[in-house]
């Protein structure tokens, strides 16, 4: 009996993953002001006090506001009212792509993501949440 | 006068009632140390001379002068003793505007002539000896005297400024020492021997350094705790100690002179008005000559205290019971206030914030400002504030400018009443299972910085093209204009911040602007009013910048002002001056002539202590920060009052109504 539920559920789940993996949601959010388009390449699984790396794009939706001067990536617990215990390095990887290093969330809760992108003498935020 | 004290403790006790704090019992602080001597304040009729504290300086052992900006003038103020009575004497030279920092060095008396950009210097008698200008300076505040030089800090301009005293030439100007941190909104700056110590107060720091400049130690950081600070205000060196005035945190603080934190005393008076060793936003101290007595004066409260031996040998408690002070600070209603129909938001110093309200109509007809979302938070990266200086919000967008004197910028915040959706582009398929929707009912949008590089290069108004944010007023067509104290100009934007012109000139006529506080405009756009406080005046142009009239001038008289710090103009176009030091609201027509005044000094409905900002945009009706009460009134257009809201969180579970 086992068996056979088992080489019926095997290739199910397998095929199930394997969708999954090629539909992966791509996370993409618009800056609060509308200027910038930002895309989450790899939208990590955040653990608790975990250095973890995040991957993103930014395109300029008005073509004022590029070239972009600057990024700066940071997160925070606004009913804690603190931020992260270590500011990220990020670096540019070319062709509006970049990588963030070095975030940790050292608490579970909610957070706020904010990135922060710097032109001229303009910044403006795209942000997301999530719930650790 | 003790009527009027018991009203106060009533009223106090509501309020702790009402905002749930836990008050601590007098044993649990016991670094609130009395005064040998305490002058001035609601009590003392001493007060009425000292509207406008702007810095103390012990003479000797028994004469303490005081800069004070309502009477333009030095006092020389004789402490009482047994046998004698306490004796304010005003110096001759009346020719002073706006006196700033005083400082003695062998008997000489330096002072700051702000408004005529000079640096006094006097006999201990009063006798001018010498003088010369300081036209370099933009916002000249405190000076030290160290090796032949005058250390002047420049707060708007950020930097300190070292003349020569005997040829008056500008020898140097230092803007960061070389730690590499720039000087932020510098204020208190004392010497002794060969070291200078300076109030960092936007960075929340003391900076210790030699009369060449090289930088020997810096400490603190914002905060409540011992050793940490909220904008350090003032400071003397003496008997081996920095004494601290540390502003907004309502305390004094001593360090070594290699900057170790040894104690703290005093602390924010849970009874309005309260002395006897509580301090409210303390911004002036010095140590007497003998190193036996500390004076410390409160510029809200008009009001001296000094301490003695207690405080001076350090015999007391080394307890820190800061944690439960942050509580108690809250909602301290700052300078400014905007309302775009039902929104009104209002500045708040202590918590380095902007609170937004909604306005909501009561049962009975009467507007009620319900608490919204707070907006900020202290600091320097983005989205947060150091001094909120404007604000201006679109409540049809539910969107709010804010102006930052601290960081040099203008931000735009998004509020609402419920959590803000993360905004998602249309090709988006996903959000994570792990992603909520939600991000809170405020959140940062946008920032546009002011050039720092280029105002930090200023060496007069003309060199830089920003100063520093401040008042914000918009047109009809949707433009802003921005009032910029420290190059005495306005600044023209589009309604996204984008810069579009500049107009308005330093100077003292009247076409000419010294040092403009505030900006109103009137309902059809054709007429933009603005405050400048050191010509006492309003003075009024078209959007063009084309000076059209002003009135006012410095007095008493109806048409007069003492201090006149914000404008409104309501819905008919008629125009409303808070007069700080004065405690009164005064309400003009549109052409400048006299309607009525109303307000004195003092707790009650309709009283007042040192309003500040106000907002008449508010469905007709006036709202007045009475800033030294830390609640908002409300009024009628024709000055009769409505309502009053403060300090807890849901304004209306305060029943502040003193009949």
């Amino acid at each position: 009996m086992y068996n056979k539920v088992g080489k019926i559920l095997l290739p199910l789940v397998t095929l199930l993953i394997t969708l999954q993996s090629a539909a992966a949601p791509m996370h993409l959010i618009t800056s609060n002001d509308g200027r910038f388009e930002v895309k989450i390449e790899n939208m990590p699984e955040f653990k608790t006090g975990t250095f973890t790396q995040l991957k993103f794009s930014i395109r300029c939706v008005q073509q004022d506001t590029c070239p972009i001067d600057s990024v700066i990536v940071s997160a925070a617990m606004p009913h804690h009212g603190h931020g992260m215990k270590y500011y990220p390095e990020v670096i540019d990887d070319g062709a509006g792509r970049f990588t963030a290093n070095g975030i940790k969330l050292h608490m579970a809760g909610y957070w706020e993501f904010y990135i922060d992108i710097g032109y001229q003498h303009v910044f403006e935020r795209a942000q997301f949440t999530i719930q650790l | 006068m003790k009527a009027v004290y018991t009203l106060v403790c009533t009223l106090f006790s509501c309020v702790a009632i009402a905002g749930k704090l836990d008050v601590p019992s007098e044993m649990q602080y016991p670094n609130v140390i009395p005064p040998i001597i305490e002058f001035g304040g609601i009590e003392d009729s001493n007060a009425a001379k000292l509207q406008k504290i702007e810095d103390i300086a012990f003479l000797d052992n028994k004469h303490l002068l005081v800069s004070e900006s309502v009477s333009q003038r030095l006092l020389k103020i004789s402490l009482p003793t047994d046998a004698t009575p306490l004796v304010i004497t005003p110096f001759s030279d009346d020719r002073l505007l706006f006196p700033k920092g005083v400082f003695v060095k062998d008997g000489i008396i330096t002072a700051i002539d702000a408004g005529n950009q000079r640096l006094k210097f006097y006999s201990p008698d009063g006798d001018l000896i010498h003088s010369f200008a300081i036209e370099e300076a933009f916002s000249p505040w405190d000076v030290a005297i160290s090796k032949n030089k005058a250390y002047i800090t420049d707060n708007q301009a950020g930097k300190i400024l070292v003349y020569e005293i005997s040829s008056g030439r500008l020898v140097t100007e230092i803007s960061e020492f070389s730690d590499g941190q720039a000087l932020r909104l510098p204020l208190g700056i004392s010497s002794r021997g060969q070291q200078l110590v300076v109030a960092d107060s936007g960075n929340n720091r003391l900076v210790s350094f030699n009369s060449n400049g090289q930088l020997l130690n810096q400490w603190g950081s914002w905060g409540a705790y011992g050793g940490q600070m909220a904008t350090p205000y003032n400071l003397d060196i003496a008997n081996g100690h920095i004494y601290l005035a540390d502003q907004i945190n309502h305390r004094l603080q001593v360090f070594s002179t290699e900057g170790v934190f040894q104690y703290q005393w005093a602390r924010h008076p849970p009874t309005a008005h309260e002395g006897n060793g509580r301090v409210h936003y303390p911004t002036a101290i010095s140590s007497s000559v003998d190193g036996k007595m500390v004076a410390v004066c409160e510029v809200i409260e008009n009001r001296c205290q000094i301490f003695g031996n207690k405080v001076t040998s350090g015999d007391i408690a080394k307890v820190d019971d800061s944690a439960w002070w942050e509580k108690a600070t809250r909602f301290h209603y700052g300078a400014r206030a905007q309302c775009d129909a039902a929104i009104m938001a209002v500045s708040e110093p202590d918590t380095h914030s902007v609170l937004v309200f909604k306005l909501i109509d009561q049962d009975n007809g009467k507007l009620f400002p319900q608490f919204i979302t707070r907006v900020g938070g202290q600091g320097t990266e983005v989205g947060q504030l150091i001094q909120p200086s404007g604000i201006l919000i679109d409540s049809k967008k539910n969107r709010l400018w804010i102006s930052d004197r601290g960081n040099l910028r203008v931000q735009l915040f998004e509020f609402s009443e419920k959590p803000l959706p993360v905004k998602v582009a249309k090709q988006a398929n996903a959000i994570s299972p792990k992603m909520s929707m939600g991000s809170g009912s405020s959140r940062f949008v946008r920032s546009v910085a002011f050039k720092q590089l280029e105002r930090i290069n200023a060496k007069k108004r003309g060199d830089a093209r920003y100063g520093e944010p401040s008042a914000m007023v918009q047109h009809p067509n949707g433009n802003i204009y921005m009032i910029d104290p420290m190059l005495a100009v306005v600044h023209l934007f589009d309604k996204k911040m984008k810069p579009l012109g500049i107009w308005g000139e330093y100077g003292k006529k009247d076409h000419q602007l010294l040092k403009p506080l505030d900006i109103a405009m009137s309902p059809d756009g054709s007429k933009i009013y603005v405050i400048d406080e050191y010509a006492f005046k309003v003075k009024v142009f078209n959007p063009k910048g084309k000076f059209l009239f002003a009135w006012g001038g410095p007095g008493e008289e109806r048409d007069q002002f003492v201090t006149p710090f914000g404008v409104a103009i309501d819905s008919q176009g008629d125009v409303y001056v808070s007069d700080t030091a004065k405690n009164e609201i005064k309400k003009f027509t549109a052409k400048g002539k006299f309607i009525a005044a109303w307000g004195s000094w003092g707790i009650k409905a309709g009283e007042f202590y040192k309003p500040k900002g106000l907002t008449a945009n508010c469905e007709d009706k006036l709202i007045v920060m009475d800033f030294g009460n830390h609640r908002g009134q409300i009024f009628n257009t024709d000055g009769s009052f409505v309502d009053m809201f403060g300090i807890s969180e849901n304004p209306k579970d305060v029943n502040y109504n003193v009949q």
